[in-house]
């Protein structure tokens, strides 16, 4: 598998002169600010440069074009039909890995951790994609581990209630206060400071930014959300119900003291009308959470990674 | 170059120090601190405890934070300890001396980085790249930083100790420190050996380790802990710093604009001059000054200064900070940004549309460049529309700036909030612990306890006070505060006081439990604390409460008294004056009411009132109560006669 390693503006002139639509799902399309930004000087002198490597050729009219080789690489990375993203928490620093395809090609795309490079590998099979995200995963959890597979159905209330309660539950670890207990006019209070905006980068949908708007102004239906998560036994009250707590199950579930990444996935099928998939897992030594934000609910799911592997990867990267 | 640069700057290096210190280095110093202070010293004298004021200044170079949690550690441990050191000033005083210390514990550090960083913004030793470097420049900088810190902290804890010694005693109407007069100032009161090594070692050692740390040559100490010491990075530099810190967004001058606080000092001041409230006031404050003067023993025992008025007042101000802040704070400053926040959301969703369309036709025109050897042609309309796209994503991040920068504001007049409040709870929890404090001397002194018992029924009593008085805690304090104005120190101010009362029945809840789980045997236990009752250690209430049973226990056992009460000579002879067991019996009654509600010369004109008033209603009312039954005594001897 050949790799090329390119600066920014060498890259950056090799998508002016492929001439290829730009789509918005290509990880290059970020760069088309640089290129606004280039002047003709370094344009000309990164157009030299690839001169040398015969990345970069000379037509007979004295117009330089791109390489055949490059010029179908190109095509893939600008005009993708099928994107894949893969990167985690634990690897925050580095740049996401992206395998894109276009009809029977496919190839690797990564930017260096400063983002000055990027790293372009090809050609790859589409099977390889599903070995290496697996391989990734299987590189926290626990292949062994045997976990009952546990479900959660929640409303979009209840979904930002458990997060506002994971952020303050996050802060009492913090405070070395262990037990998940929170004073209902805490929870309150923490609506007030717009708690749940922290969280705004995962909310996807904009049903659920909605939702945490909803909840900020209206102080009522932060109390209904409570009763209803006492009702299905999500939560238990202590003190008269001036404090609630979370509930065995839940605890099993999302003590943030197990949490040892969280990783995203997103593939997008480019059509007529793109269909993005975007997951996030969270990873345990045992087990997989994976969220789904519905229209109007979210399911919580915990896997361990047999059934996560035959129910949720391999289907997703097939 | 400004100095307004290096106040923004050193703000931010203290904040930032404060959230990056690991919170158990922070306490295990303020342990060390306190094991420091608790040693007692000749005098109480602050300054004589070694190995304290040399160490400070290398551990606040090193970190202020720390040396901050150093000196206030000390502080608690210095003042638990002062009750029992032989000296005759006032409690309180101490607290002047241990505030000058605590500048002393953060001035090295702050001259040294301020001065360092002004001479750097001056443009004076600078290598290339603007970087701070280790070089001789900037060693000696720090160090006459730090030794400028420890000579002005230095300065203030002398003062500070002079004023608690010699002048402070003799404001609150007590002698100064007759034994630490002869050696005041200038002489053994500020160890001169102890001041130059102080100024002469620790000053500059501090600053220049300062220095190091800032520059990464030693690395900091939340880094160290965190495991990342191979990965030290390369500090910023200082200019980028200043930049990214006196960078401020229009939206967030425009508000400060709006709520200019000099311009609000000026307007309260104009208007509440020559007020008659604001007069009243001043007035009333002095008469409080004159009231705490008296509570202060002149000279011989240790005596609090009595500042339940105080504690009072705290309450008060508590509730109306919070009044304030739900109807002035965030009606005014919080809920304006908030409004701006949400039209800025409204004008951002705006720009990133207008961004996707200018990005779109950049596209279009981007596939009709073409290059060649030494040109790049483009279409005409290129420059336009490139400019339009980068024009739409600076707008972008501009209200991205925005946005970060009004969300800044907000958290900080919340965070300013947090710190009001803050205050006035360590405020009325250092109230509780020297209520503790004293307690525990009288408890230990009058009762002979153990210092474990006399801290465990001190700690108990005091807290079951501030549980009661916390359900309703403006109402209690308005109890009090009434009553301490109408009632002065009289018995009637202590029957009334809630506080007094409810620690009463605490105490005498705890010393039957103690007796019981002792003795195993209630009579044992009843005859103990019956004792104490009767000699008034639960508070006048209880003893006249328990006196008033047991006169009537006497009625009960024999009830040819009671019949002789009731049996009397009647109406007539009552107004004549003859004097029969009824007559007694009111008599008697008339004598406690005088018992209770008596005023000494010197109270206030207040107290005469109110104790006066509520004396002559009580005996007209058992002159009435006397009244009524002879008349009915009268009645039914008519009819029996």
């Amino acid at each position: 598998m050949p790799v090329g390693v390119f600066t920014k503006d060498e890259l950056a002139t090799m998508i002016l002169l492929s001439r290829y639509d730009i789509s918005q799902f290509s990880p290059a399309a970020k760069l088309l600010r640089r290129i606004a930004e280039m002047d003709d000087k370094t344009i000309l002198n990164a157009a030299k440069n690839l001169h040398k490597v015969n990345v970069v050729w000379e037509r007979r009219n004295g117009e330089l074009d791109l390489h055949i080789v490059y010029s179908i690489v190109m095509k893939v990375l600008l005009e993708p039909e099928d994107v894949v993203t893969y990167t985690s928490v634990r690897n925050l620093f580095q740049s996401s890995m992206n395998f894109l395809r276009r009809s029977k090609t496919t190839i690797f795309f990564k930017a260096t951790d400063d983002y000055e490079s990027f790293i372009i590998g090809f050609p790859l099979e589409w099977g390889h994609v599903y070995e290496w995200v697996r391989d990734e995963i299987l590189d926290v959890v626990d292949e062994e581990a045997d976990v009952e597979s546990m479900e959660l159905e929640l409303s979009m209330e209840e979904y930002v209630m458990l997060l506002t309660l994971q952020s303050m539950f996050l802060d009492r670890l913090r405070k070395r206060k262990k037990t998940p207990r929170f004073k209902v006019t805490d929870i309150v209070k923490a609506f007030g400071d717009a708690v749940p905006i922290t969280y705004l980068t995962t909310a996807l949908k904009p049903e659920l930014l909605d939702t945490i708007l909803n909840m900020m102004k209206n102080e009522e239906l932060i109390y209904d959300t409570l009763d209803n998560m006492v009702e299905r036994d999500l939560l238990k009250i202590y003190r008269d119900g001036s404090e609630v707590g979370y509930s065995k199950e839940l605890l099993y579930m999302l003590d943030p003291r197990k949490i040892l990444d969280v990783s995203f996935l997103i593939r997008v099928a480019v059509e007529e009308e793109p269909k993005a998939i975007m997951m996030n897992f969270v990873l345990h030594r045992d087990k997989i959470l994976r969220a789904e934000v519905g229209d109007e609910g979210v399911n919580i799911k915990a896997y361990d990674f047999e059934s996560f592997d035959n129910e949720v990867l391999r289907p997703t990267l097939r | 170059m400004s100095i307004s640069g290096v106040f923004g700057y050193l703000r931010n290096y203290i904040w930032n120090e404060f959230y990056t210190t690991p919170p158990l280095v922070r306490y295990g110093l303020a342990g060390l601190g306190f094991i420091l202070g608790i040693g007692t010293t000749r005098y109480g004298h602050v300054g004589a405890h070694p190995y304290f004021l040399e160490v400070l200044p290398l551990i606040s170079g090193y970190n202020p934070i720390l040396g901050l949690y150093y000196a206030l550690g000390f502080m608690v441990g210095d003042m638990i300890v002062k009750p029992f050191e032989s000296t005759t000033i006032p409690w309180v005083l101490f607290f002047i001396i241990h505030i000058a210390i605590i500048i002393y514990a953060v001035l090295p550090p702050l001259f040294s980085r301020g001065l360092v960083y002004l001479v750097y913004s001056m443009g004076l030793f600078k290598r290339d790249g603007g970087l701070p470097a280790l070089n001789i420049g900037s060693l000696i900088t720090s160090a006459i930083g730090g030794l400028i810190g420890v000579g002005v902290g230095l300065w203030f804890i002398d003062n500070a100790m002079h004023y608690a010694y010699i002048d402070g005693p003799q404001v609150l109407g007590s002698y100064p420190d007759e034994a630490c007069l002869s050696i005041a100032r200038n002489s053994d009161m500020f160890n001169p050996a102890r001041v130059s090594t102080a100024t002469l070692f620790s000053g500059p050692v501090g600053g220049i380790l300062n220095n190091l740390v800032s520059i990464g040559f030693i690395p900091n100490v939340s880094r160290l802990l965190k495991g990342e010491v191979s990965r030290l990075e390369v500090p910023r530099s200082l200019e980028k710093q200043l930049k990214k810190m006196t960078k401020e967004s229009k939206v967030v001058k425009e508000i400060k604009g709006k709520v200019s606080q000099a311009k609000a000092v000026k307007t309260i001041k104009e208007k509440t001059a020559g007020s008659p409230i604001v007069d009243t006031l001043k007035g009333y404050l002095d008469k409080v000054s004159e009231t705490v003067g008296e509570f202060v023993v002149p000279s011989g025992d240790w005596q609090p200064v009595n500042l339940n008025l105080f504690g009072n007042l705290l309450t008060f101000a508590d509730e109306g900070f919070d009044l304030f802040s739900k109807y002035v704070i965030d009606k005014k400053y919080i809920d304006p940004l908030e409004k701006a926040f949400s039209n800025l959301l409204n004008r951002y969703y705006e720009a990133t549309y207008m961004m996707d369309i200018a990005k779109n036709d950049y596209k279009d025109v981007l596939k009709k460049v073409k290059i060649k050897w030494n040109l790049v042609i483009k279409p005409k309309e290129y420059t336009k529309v490139a400019k339009r796209y980068m024009d739409s994503v600076r707008k972008v991040k501009s209200l991205v700036r925005e946005g970060r920068a009004i969300h800044r504001e907000i958290m900080k007049i919340k965070r300013a909030k947090g710190f009001v409040k803050g205050l006035f709870r360590w405020t009325s929890n250092i109230l509780f612990a020297r209520d503790v404090a004293s307690d525990l001397a009288v408890y230990r002194v009058d009762d002979g306890e153990s210092i474990l018992g006399a801290f465990t029924k001190s700690f108990l009593t005091n807290y079951a006070v501030k549980r009661v008085t916390d359900f309703n805690s403006v109402g209690f304090a308005t109890m009090e505060m009434v009553n301490e104005v109408a009632f002065d120190n009289s018995e009637a101010a202590e029957i009334i006081s809630p506080t007094n009362f409810i620690k009463g029945e605490a105490k005498f809840v705890y010393d039957l439990g103690e007796n019981l789980l002792r003795d195993r045997s209630l009579s044992k236990a009843w005859s103990k604390v019956r004792k104490n009752i009767s000699k008034g250690d639960y508070g006048k209430v209880i003893k006249y409460v328990y006196s008033g049973f047991e006169e009537l226990g006497e009625y009960a056992r024999d009830p040819r008294l009671f019949r002789e009460v009731l049996e009397n000579k009647g109406l007539s002879a009552g107004l004549e004056g003859v004097e029969d067991k009824a007559g007694e019996f009111y008599d008697g009654v008339h004598k406690r009411i005088d018992e209770v509600f008596k005023v000494s010369e010197k109270s206030w004109k207040v107290t005469k009132f109110a104790a006066g008033s509520v004396r002559t209603v009580l005996h007209g009312w058992t002159n009435l109560i006397e009244l009524g039954h002879r008349t009915l005594t009268s009645i039914t001897g008519w009819f029996r006669g």
